[in-house]
């Protein structure tokens, strides 16, 4: 018999009134109890990897309207330029899995010219297919619907890399990559969502985040005359205080990045590197917490390209000794890619003014700065008071 | 499942209910009962509840797009919606209500959306 102090303990109570007799529940609690332990020990994580799946497989769904949807909004607008629905359609499904291989590094020397070239290659073919999709669309047109492409071609990427995880984990019943994919599964919805958006913006031609750069280049340009200086580039000059500064932007209104580093290349090699400072512009990944539009000034070459143009800037600045200014104004993924919020537009207006003070420090009446406002130029003009190009 | 649990908590809830209204039945079982139950009715209403919030979720609403014109004379600025074909820096094919000169598009961004109605 167990002490009584024991008994007389609530927990203990009911079991021995239980013991005098009075089984009718006690059994019935048992049997709960045994059942539920059972039941999560043998089938608890199968009953966790199968909601998960669950998880992916609902989130595929949504992945994949999402990429029809970017699709139909593709095809509705080349209609509008001439594509017929059956040639569009077709271009639709030979560009989807459209991929660049990049070059190979063993060999380091001369990678950066090979991955220019590819990447060069890579704008041409969409170029051509958009020419297919769309005859009688303008540059400018034709620059949106090349964008809206892409968009496409990543959210068909998205689906089929979580579609190949889903389907290998259900193949192998390796539940890892299940976990894997599941955790990950809101940031790679909120990715895609982004991708989904941003075809509205190039499809109304409307500055979206990451067109910053080149809207403050375009208010420090003015009304001033601008000319083509590299591909889809154009440079404008201005002077601020006695320095004569000349402002890089893509080619506007179209959805162009053009290369701004052959553009900077060219200005400082046609001056012998009497450059005093070099001033670049562009929107930069914020982190959570901080708020949109903040802007934060920093050394090097604020330019987001896959290598070619950021390496002949800095090459170009190395060679000469010339400082490389960066000012970067703080967004996330779905606001660079989407239409510009107003918190961003209003940080243009202080950025310019802090371009100017920039320009100022560290230089004399009569040097040269270079300003390049960096980013994708849709929705952004070229010069203060233009008129549109007649069709 | 969800509806199996809510199912299976509610009778547990009946049974611990009834033994406790029994006065020779064990009260701690009785209370075990009860929690496990309204436990398992609080997981199967939670889990209905996510169900349901992926399925209804709160609406996608489109921002609204507007430009601002400022004049190249008087620098007056306004804001009105966004018409297809306009860009940043395009001339307009309006007047300043103050001085009558003519106007630029000086911005384009998107409005905040109002806040999504939750509708679950």
């Amino acid at each position: 018999m167990l002490p009584s102090w024991i008994i007389d303990c609530g927990g203990l109570n009911s079991l021995t009134r239980a013991q005098a007799g009075d089984l009718g529940d006690s059994w019935l609690n048992w049997i709960i109890f045994l059942i539920m332990i059972a039941v999560l020990n043998i089938y608890g994580s199968r009953l966790q990897v199968q909601m998960w799946m669950n998880q992916i497989a609902k989130a595929l769904t949504q992945l994949q309207q999402l990429t029809k949807e970017a699709s139909n909004t593709f095809l509705q607008e080349a209609s509008k330029f001439g594509g017929d629905g059956e040639s569009v359609k077709q271009v639709l499904e030979e560009v989807k899995g459209f991929f660049t291989i990049q070059p190979v590094t063993l060999d380091p020397a001369g990678a950066i010219r090979r991955l220019e070239n590819i990447l060069d290659n890579a704008k041409d073919m969409l170029d051509r297919f958009v020419e297919r999709a769309a005859p009688k669309a303008d540059k400018v047109k034709r620059a949106n619907l090349r964008d809206q492409l892409q968009g496409v071609i990543v959210l068909d990427l998205i689906f089929r890399i979580v579609r190949h995880f889903y389907l290998l984990g259900k193949k192998t019943q390796n539940w890892i990559y299940i976990a894997q994919v599941q955790m990950q599964l809101p940031e790679i919805m909120r990715i895609a969502r982004a991708y989904w958006r941003s075809s509205a913006a190039f499809q109304k031609g409307v500055p979206v985040g990451d067109s910053v750069g080149p809207l403050v280049a375009l208010r420090l340009i003015g009304s001033s005359p601008v000319h083509e200086l590299a591909e889809d580039v154009v440079v404008g000059e201005t002077e601020i205080e006695s320095r004569r500064v000349i402002v890089v932007k893509a080619r506007g209104p179209g959805g162009e990045v053009g290369k701004p580093g052959e553009a900077i290349k060219r200005i400082i090699e046609s001056r012998g590197g009497k450059v005093a400072k070099i001033i670049m512009i562009d929107a930069a990944m914020k982190l959570e917490g901080e708020p949109t539009g903040e802007i934060a000034e920093g050394s090097g070459a604020a330019i987001g390209d896959p290598g070619p143009e950021k390496w002949k800037i800095e090459e170009a600045a190395a060679q000469y000794s010339i400082p490389i200014h960066a000012i970067v104004i703080k967004e996330d993924l779905l606001e660079a890619i989407t239409p510009m919020a107003a918190e961003i537009a209003e940080a243009a207006d202080k950025v310019v003014e802090r371009v100017k003070r920039r320009v100022v420090e560290g230089t004399k009446p009569g040097d040269v700065v270079i300003v390049a406002g960096i980013g994708n130029t849709v929705g952004v003009g070229n010069t203060l008071g233009e008129v549109p190009e007649a069709a | 499942m969800s509806l199996g649990l809510a199912a299976f908590s509610v009778i547990i809830i009946y049974f611990g209910v009834r033994s406790s209204s029994r006065p020779a039945a064990p009260t701690m079982d009785a209370w075990f009962q009860v929690l496990f139950g309204v436990t398992g009715l609080m997981l199967s209403l939670k889990m209905i509840y996510d169900v349901l919030r992926l399925k209804i979720g709160p609406e996608e609403v489109e921002p609204v797009i507007v430009s601002m014109l400022q004049c190249s004379s008087c620098a007056h600025k306004w804001e009105r919606e966004f018409k297809e074909g306009e860009y940043v820096g395009l001339r307009v094919d309006e007047n300043c209500p103050k001085c009558g000169e003519k106007v630029i598009v000086a911005a384009i961004y998107a409005k905040p959306p109002k806040k999504a109605k939750k509708r679950f």
